[in-house]
């Protein structure tokens, strides 16, 4: 049972899991680090981005990758769109909820009503869906990997160098992480932090509809999905240090890891478990994130 | 408003004998203790937790497993109940608070997250998504005589019973010195503790107190529902009591009160799908949290500040 081949085999389909997971985190450590908001509705998102692929693929005569690009070109503009509307409501001045608060009781409102929104059209059934991705792996080796489970690996990667490029080469990723640094002194050189946080949150929601179609040619899912998914996002945020979008991504990878070794060789209980434990674990050891530089108060 | 609103709820069942009704009333009573014990750790200590869904499943399991597989009473299992539950959200709330007030929500929402899970595939123990169905209805025993709560009318005043003693108990506790405590720790956490106020244990002890109540309301509603599956951790829940806490006003008694019976009255009245239903509950959340959040408490208090010292005893008693 323990052979070598098995051992890879779970490692290679951890890291693509463990990508994905790095997608929704990182979107998530974004909008904490650089508005210190949370988003509830971040799992829902995710799972709006699956059913929308499902409806569009078979309209797009079965093409997954058109109906992706698609997808990302409206998460774009609606995302900007939605930015503006969320900034507007959480700096509306009526009683003395703080901006954290009230994102997170608005978004956990969002929320539901785009959970229950997708339940009640679509049911709760399990849906499928079928692409033009070919039924098939590559073989590397002893280990097979899904052309599903590659495209997503390779589509995860390719987010990733861009967002790194970005965030790190770009003036406007710099802003981004300016503001995440230092909002006043941010301000003291001229950005504009209103537009940077609509950069934000914009992106973050792109992020999301990227994870969550990548997910579709690889699982059966239900409008439920996003809960689970949130769970694990919030863990691999906390885990990485609220904020920290590298320490995010490396804790994605890790625990997609960590989770598929789990589930070849235990319980499925403790599959799911982990992120949890692992939470906990960093809270009582180092509770301000594993990547975390200096301790955030507050 | 207490002696009127118990004599309302004690002449119901005089009124109409028709379980709907009833059942509407029970569920009505839980869902206010339910949602209480949400102000209380939120309202009235401010802190945001999203684990008293958790709570209030982890309750319900416990005392059905405790009458299903040990054979004890109801009440050994509700006592069960509040003792896990309040050792669990001690430990949760020691480590959470150890960061920050906002890891506190992450970590509580992703506790009641996992006990989904747990109560899903730890089939062995929780018997997985069929529940634990059959639970029998709850009795009380002196030496050979013995009463069993077994029609609505019984299980109402049961209810209202439970109701009556921990809205009580509750109401006693955050008009003291402790619940003053947690008011000025919400208000001000740096001065309390200048002040020498212990913050993190008199977090720990509404998060505690929090969760006890949360266990019991769960634990009760499963023996009245006689099943306890895994949508007891249903997010259904949760929008629920936050519906209910912020309509009524964050950190005030009776207007929470009052808006939790109506909020688990109304709907049951406008006849809606489940899916519509939540969604409502949604856009209302949503709505409160954009328009009126300081809830119905506000608005009483808005008119209140117009016309001044007219209704002191009014003040003491909405508070």
């Amino acid at each position: 049972m323990m052979s070598y081949e098995f051992l890879m085999q779970l490692v290679v389909n951890g890291i693509v899991i463990g990508l994905i997971y790095g997608l929704i985190a990182t979107g998530l450590a974004l909008l904490f680090g650089i508005l210190h908001i949370v988003n509830f509705a971040h799992g829902e998102i995710v799972m709006l981005a699956m059913y929308t692929l499902a409806v569009a693929v078979p309209f797009l005569g079965g093409s997954y990758i058109a109906s992706f690009a698609l997808i990302v070109a409206a998460a774009t503009m609606i995302g900007w769109l939605v930015s503006g509307a969320l900034l507007a409501a959480l700096s509306a001045r009526r009683g003395d909820m703080a901006a954290f608060e009230k994102s997170l009781l608005l978004t956990l409102g969002l929320s539901i009503i785009l959970l229950n929104g997708v339940q009640y059209i679509f049911t709760a059934t399990p849906m499928m869906v079928t692409t033009d991705i070919p039924v098939g792996a590559f073989l590397l080796g002893p280990v097979r990997l899904s052309y599903a489970h590659a495209i997503a690996g390779a589509i995860a990667v390719v987010v990733f160098v861009a967002l790194y490029v970005f965030l790190t080469r770009t003036n406007s990723g710099r802003a981004l992480r300016a503001v995440a640094q230092n909002r006043e002194a941010a301000l003291m050189i001229g950005l504009d932090p209103e537009r940077v946080a609509r950069r934000a949150i914009t992106l973050s929601i792109v992020l999301c509809a990227v994870g969550g179609m990548v997910l579709v040619p690889l699982y059966v899912f239900q409008p439920i999905v996003g809960q689970a998914l949130l769970l694990k996002a919030f863990a691999i945020v906390i885990i990485g240090g609220m904020g920290n979008v590298l320490g995010a991504a490396l804790v994605a990878l890790a625990l997609g890891i960590i989770e598929s070794m789990v589930g070849g060789f235990a319980n499925i209980v403790w599959q799911n478990a982990i992120a949890f434990i692992g939470m906990i674990a960093v809270l009582l050891i180092r509770p301000q994130g594993l990547f975390a530089l200096a301790m955030r108060k507050g | 408003m207490a002696a009127l609103l118990l004599a309302i709820f004690i002449a119901v069942p005089f009124l109409t004998q028709s379980p709907y009704f009833l059942t509407i009333g029970i569920s009505a009573m839980i869902f206010t203790v339910f949602a209480m014990s949400l102000n209380i750790v939120y309202g009235y200590a401010g802190l945001l937790s999203l684990a008293q869904v958790g709570f209030w499943g982890v309750g319900s399991y416990v005392a059905a497993l405790v009458v299903t597989r040990l054979d004890g009473s109801i009440w050994e299992g509700m006592l069960a109940a509040a003792a896990v539950s309040a050792a669990g959200g001690i430990l949760i709330g020691a480590v959470a608070l150890r960061l920050s007030n906002h890891a506190f929500v992450i970590v509580s929402l992703c506790f009641t997250l996992l006990m989904q899970m747990l109560a899903q595939e730890w089939i062995d123990l929780t018997n997985g998504p069929m529940g634990i169905p059959g639970l029998p209805a709850p009795g009380i025993g002196f030496g050979e005589t013995s009463f069993v709560f077994a029609t609505p009318t019984h299980f109402f005043y049961l209810t209202l019973a439970f109701a009556t003693i921990s809205l009580g108990v509750i109401w006693l506790i955050v008009t003291s010195r402790i619940g003053r405590t947690f008011r000025m720790i919400k208000h001000d956490e740096t001065l309390s503790c200048s002040l020498g106020v212990r913050v993190t244990v008199w977090k720990l002890f509404a998060i505690a107190l929090a969760s006890v109540f949360a266990a019991l309301s769960g634990a009760l509603y499963v023996f009245y529902v006689t099943i306890v599956d895994p949508l007891i951790f249903d997010v259904y829940y949760t929008q629920v009591i936050l519906v209910i806490v912020i309509i009524g006003g964050l950190g005030s008694f009776w207007p929470v009160v009052v808006s939790g019976l109506l909020i688990t009255v109304l709907p049951e009245i406008l006849r809606t799908p489940n899916e519509l239903r939540m969604i409502s509950y949604g856009v209302i959340l949503v709505l409160a949290v954009l328009l009126m959040p300081t809830g119905i408490a506000g608005l009483v208090n808005k008119v209140r500040m117009r016309r001044p010292m007219s209704n002191a005893n009014a003040a003491e008693s909405s508070t």
